[in-house]
């Protein structure tokens, strides 16, 4: 039976191609999306890995500061830790975020790190994975010793340097002169893979790179355990020998990393599924369609003697051709269109999540099996129960069709009674007081049941409604179009449901980004207090990294600018807590406006006083993570051992997902004394940042400006106004992924649209033909399928936009603080709404034109001998 | 739509049914056929209680026993007549017939004796109405079944057309021994048969020899 069908499917592609590709364009589609979000997400936890194992190779223990400062591991540690029983070997490495390099007049950046050469178990020396890379041959460890540093080849290339040439490497205002000791073959040596200027890092001797970043101390040990050791117990062994150090093995670094953005990933990929929902709808339909036309054919191969079980599976596996050839197609697309927008992610994740740039995908079979496989599933969960319905029909009914009406003998009111009942249910977590509402899978269960609830609604509402709504349909043939949709609710169910969910989606989505926009505005309006901000380029953005300090060039032009009438400064360290890096800062607390600083959660004043005893304030995200609330205590790791402190309140915070806290500045220095610089023992703390506030009558763009030139450079200085602008940009950056996605899912169901309105107008030759007999122009017939699309259109946006507005509202009030941790102010962006609702009218006129077209031309004579 | 219905028929008998419309001809011929299943009595084929079997085993006995001729033809559009008519071969997974002879060289025996040799290639959709009923007359018998049931096969063709058609059923029917069962309102086409019935007010009755079956089939 199978083979027989398939062997007659090129004949029925002929009779019916905008049907038999229908389901291939929509499972292309969806397929496409899940593919490009899988590999985006893949990409950034490869990026990750890459990132724990380009120095650390195949170690088996990690030691780094429970303070996340470059030092923070002090020298000592690195030869004691080899005294300990079960350890082989320990690697010590120095990182520094950004050297700068200059061979003549080229010149270029990258991350260094220093590393002791001859310690086993460092992968450079061994050949490990990661940028690093093999052992090569270009290499002179005379050199290295020496203060040489080794490049990666893209690096060598843009500096147009080779082994033995100097280059000049700086870190701040320290810089010296180093030969090229080495040059090993890296991703962006081939020229494809060097993106945004940098390469792999380079690498220098360990002693050369403290001096170069002007602080001894190590941020980590690298270990290898020896033979038959036990990781757990040597990790015990070591924490009750250095107190002030974490360790941790490389699966819970990798653990950890890879919670931080969770819920980016699973955000993207909950977006992605929609469009193969939205696919599976248009499967369903075409599917549909596609049996009401061939319900003769069906009822002749059963009154033949085909089994129905065989005829079910012949056209189960017809879809899963179909399937495989959109999954064919759908591949590439999925892969361009990561490609497209590997750039956008990356610039998301480097804001807030991960120290490198996502450099290339990786496209294993695995991940192309999974999305093929994903979407023949979707294809066949769409497409099985209409073929289940239409096998199960007797063969006498499935001979005379019109004896019984298409999807005649349904129940739409009993599916839309269901669909009520899920949109019920995904209204519950609602109905919860404060944090219980996330405890029902943080939202993501309800918002899944509110989309599939929407999707059923579709033929019950057209039932229910369509009788009163039809008499508006009569005095043109485009009104008289749209009121013949509403007579045959259940043909036009399918197209229209695909076209909920897709507005669904649109709308939900739009109103939880206008939202996260104007709680941002609203947040930076009220907590950006001081006229201008002072920063070292890459401190903004609140990701992960690790703050340079401020130089003391640009500490000395903010202290001798006479229009500076206060200075807010900024220290801050980071911290492990519960896993996550948490930015520590130290501030001023008593400076003019400064309650002004902080939003709080619940409202009020930040409690200055209680901050100057030693309180914290604790940002929303870590305050949810962590169960905080004012009036509990947190506990800070510290070297000297743990310190409990009181939390004063919750502020809100939108530029930090890993967590923040503030605390006045002397309880900083005293918790977290800042490692002494080897070059001034009595140095002052480092700043990283400088609040100024202006004298009375100051301008500050102007002020700024004079800043600007007085600093060096690496150091920016903004107004409030461009800080506002630049928040709206990385807001921006990281959102226009879900545009994307929002426009796939609009497209595959206007194409759901426009493939369901062709079946009709197939389907309907004779009909077309009877109205053209009776004297219909041309003109008058395409109208009519316009009106259909149109009520398409119209129908998906009540629906769609009713449920996307309960979407909306779980979105912002349970989804985003559950897995975000911040709460939202709920607000209807009108202009984007009404704009979207004309972009849903216009895709269903739109894809009602082609069949339109096609309507008006046909219904000739021929068309009233059609059955055979 | 039928009840209290007895009537048997041999290996080589040709019976007609006639009847007003609606008066159930169709559901008889789709109880014989096990395309439906009675609430109450026995349909036997060939000897095989229709209803003892489940839809597996029926749907297999029925393409291989039963040949049907529809009066609206019922080819696939998009397939060629040749196509069409391998249709019952295909579904039953059948290549070669009892004698040994092969289902495409039986279809293309078939299509020369109803004259479609030269139409073989040809999609269904651009047959003639008297091509189509020759063309599904032969796809009724390709499988040789023991029992043809044509419901009003000459109900889409006119006098002309239909003539042919009917003679080639009937002589075709015979050449391979199977009993024909044929519900019609055409009283020429029920003057053909050996036996003929009417169906009425859901029950059947024989007609005696020689009484004309239009004074009661045609109302």
């Amino acid at each position: 039976m199978i083979r027989l069908l398939l062997r007659a499917a090129p004949a029925r592609f002929r009779a019916a191609p905008a049907l038999s590709l229908l389901p291939v364009f929509a499972i292309a589609l969806g397929v496409a999306a899940v593919l490009s979000i899988q590999l985006v997400n893949r990409a950034a936890l490869d990026t990750l890995d890459a990132g724990l194992e380009a120095v650390s190779g195949a170690s088996d223990l990690r030691l780094e500061g429970l303070v996340l400062e470059p030092g923070a591991v002090p020298d000592r540690v690195w030869p004691e830790t080899l005294a300990v029983p079960g350890i082989e070997s320990a690697s010590p490495v120095a990182r520094l975020r950004r050297v700068s390099l200059a061979a003549g007049e080229r010149r270029a950046s990258a991350e260094a790190y220093g590393v002791d050469l001859l310690s086993t178990g460092f992968a450079f020396a061994e050949g490990g994975s990661g940028s690093a890379g093999a052992p090569t041959p270009l290499f002179d460890s005379a050199a290295f010793f020496a203060g040489g540093i080794t490049l990666p080849a893209s690096l060598a290339a843009r500096l147009g340097v080779s082994l033995g040439r100097e280059v000049t490497v700086s870190s701040g205002d320290r810089s010296r002169e180093a030969p090229v000791a080495g040059i090993y073959a890296d991703k962006g040596s081939g020229g494809g893979g060097d993106r945004g200027g940098r390469g792999g890092p380079v690498f220098l001797d360990l002693a050369y790179a403290q001096a170069l970043r002007g602080r001894a101390g190590l941020d980590r040990i690298e270990v290898r355990l020896a033979s038959g050791a036990e990781a757990a117990a040597v990790a015990e062994a070591l924490r009750g020998r250095f107190p002030g150090v974490r360790v941790a093995e490389p699966s819970t670094l990798r653990r950890e990393g890879a919670d931080l953005f969770a819920a980016f990933r699973l955000n993207l990929t909950a977006l992605s599924a929609v469009s193969l929902l939205v696919g599976a709808f248009l499967v369903y339909a075409s599917v549909r369609a596609g049996l009401a036309a061939r319900r003769r054919e069906i009822g002749l191969y059963r009154a033949l003697g085909a089994p129905a079980g065989s005829v079910g599976a012949a056209l189960a596996g017809e879809v899963a051709l179909a399937a495989l050839l959109g999954g064919a197609f759908g591949l590439p697309l999925g892969l361009a269109a990561a490609r497209a927008g590997l750039d956008r992610v990356s610039a998301t994740m480097t804001n807030f999540y991960l120290l490198e740039r996502i450099e290339e995908l990786a496209v294993t079979p695995g991940v192309l099996a999974a999305s093929l496989a994903v979407g023949l599933a979707a294809a066949l969960a769409g497409a099985w129960p209409e073929i289940r319905s239409e096998i199960r029909r007797p063969p006498v009914a499935l001979l005379a069709p019109g004896r019984e009406p298409p999807g005649g003998g349904r129940r739409p009111y009993a599916a839309a009674a269901f669909g009520v009942l899920l949109v019920g249910l995904s209204a519950l977590p609602l109905l919860f007081p404060g944090e219980a509402r996330f405890s029902l899978g943080g939202g993501f269960p309800a918002a899944g049941a509110l989309v599939v609830g929407a999707a059923l609604l579709p033929a019950g509402a057209l039932s229910l409604f369509g009788p009163r709504l039809r008499r508006f349909g009569r005095r043109s043939a485009f009104g008289r179009g749209a009121a013949a949709a509403l007579r045959e609710p259940s043909a036009t169910a399918p197209a229209a449901a695909a076209l909920v969910v897709a507005v669904t989606m649109l709308v939900g989505v739009t109103v939880l980004v206008g939202s996260f926009r104007t709680t941002l505005e609203t947040w930076l309006e009220e907590t950006l207090a001081a006229d201008i901000y002072v920063s070292r380029f890459g401190n903004l953005g609140g990701g992960v990294a690790e703050r340079l300090p401020l130089p003391p060039e640009a500490l000395a032009a903010v202290e001798s600018d006479p229009a500076v009438e206060h200075r807010d400064l900024l220290r801050g360290v980071r911290v492990h807590l519960a896993g996550l890096p948490v930015a520590v800062n130290g501030i001023e607390i008593r400076v003019p406006r400064s309650t002004e600083r902080f939003s709080l959660v619940g409202g009020g004043e930040a409690p200055m006083e209680e901050l100057l005893d030693g309180a914290v304030l604790v940002s929303e995200v870590l305050a949810r993570r962590l169960g905080l609330a004012a009036g509990g205590r947190l506990e800070l790791p510290t070297a000297a051992g743990p310190v409990s402190a009181p939390v004063a309140g919750v502020y809100r915070d939108y530029g930090n997902q890993t967590g923040a806290l503030f605390l006045d500045g002397k309880w900083l220095d005293r918790l977290y004394p800042p490692p002494p610089s080897p070059d001034d023992p009595a140095a002052p703390p480092p700043v990283h940042g400088a609040a100024l506030y202006l004298g009375p009558g100051e301008e500050a763009a102007a002020v700024a400006a004079r800043l600007r030139a007085a600093v060096p450079d690496g150091v920016g200085v903004v107004d409030q106004g461009a800080l506002r602008g630049a928040a709206a940009r990385v807001f921006d950056q990281t959102m226009a992924v879900t545009r994307l996605l929002r426009a796939f899912a609009l497209g595959i169901a206007a194409l759901g649209v426009s493939v369901l309105l062709l079946t009709m107008v197939r389907e309907r030759t004779a009909e077309i033909a009877l109205l053209r007999a009776l004297g219909a122009d041309s003109a008058q017939v395409g109208a009519g399928f316009l009106g259909r699309g149109a009520l398409i259109g119209l129908a998906a946006l009540a629906l769609g936009g009713s449920a996307g507005a309960l979407l909306a509202v779980l979105l912002v009030e349970v989804v985003n603080p559950a897995w975000f941790g911040w709460s939202l102010e709920l607000s209807w962006p009108a202009g984007s709404l009404l704009w979207q609702g004309a972009l849903v009218l216009a895709a269903g006129l739109a894809a009602a034109a082609l069949p339109a077209r096609l309507a008006a031309r046909s219904g000739g004579a021929a068309a009233l001998r059609e059955e055979v | 739509m039928v009840s209290g219905v007895a009537l048997a028929l041999e290996a080589g008998e040709t019976a007609a049914v006639v009847g007003r419309s609606g008066s159930g001809k169709s559901t008889l011929l789709h109880l014989a056929a096990g395309i439906e299943t009675p609430t109450a009595g026995v349909v036997r084929l060939a000897g095989r209680d229709l209803a003892a079997l489940g839809d597996r085993e029926r749907s297999r006995f029925r393409g291989r026993s039963a040949g049907l001729v529809f009066q609206s033809f019922h080819l696939i559009p998009y397939l060629t007549a040749r196509e069409n008519l391998l249709l019952p071969a295909r579904i039953a997974g059948i290549s070669r017939l009892p004698d040994g002879e092969t289902a495409e060289d039986a279809a293309d025996r078939l299509l020369g004796a109803v004259r479609l040799s030269d139409r073989a290639g040809e999609p269904a959709r651009h047959l003639s109405g008297g091509e189509m009923q020759r063309a599904a007359i032969a796809r009724a018998l390709l499988l040789r079944p023991p029992l043809v049931l044509a419901d009003e096969p000459t109900g889409n063709l006119d006098g002309a057309v239909a003539a042919p058609v009917v003679d080639l059923l009937f002589s075709m029917a015979e050449g391979q021994g199977a009993a024909l069962l044929v519900a019609t309102h055409d009283p020429g086409l029920a003057g053909s048969c050996r036996v003929r019935y009417r169906l009425d007010d859901a029950s059947l009755a024989r007609l005696p020899d020689g009484e004309d079956p239009a004074s009661g089939a045609a109302r």
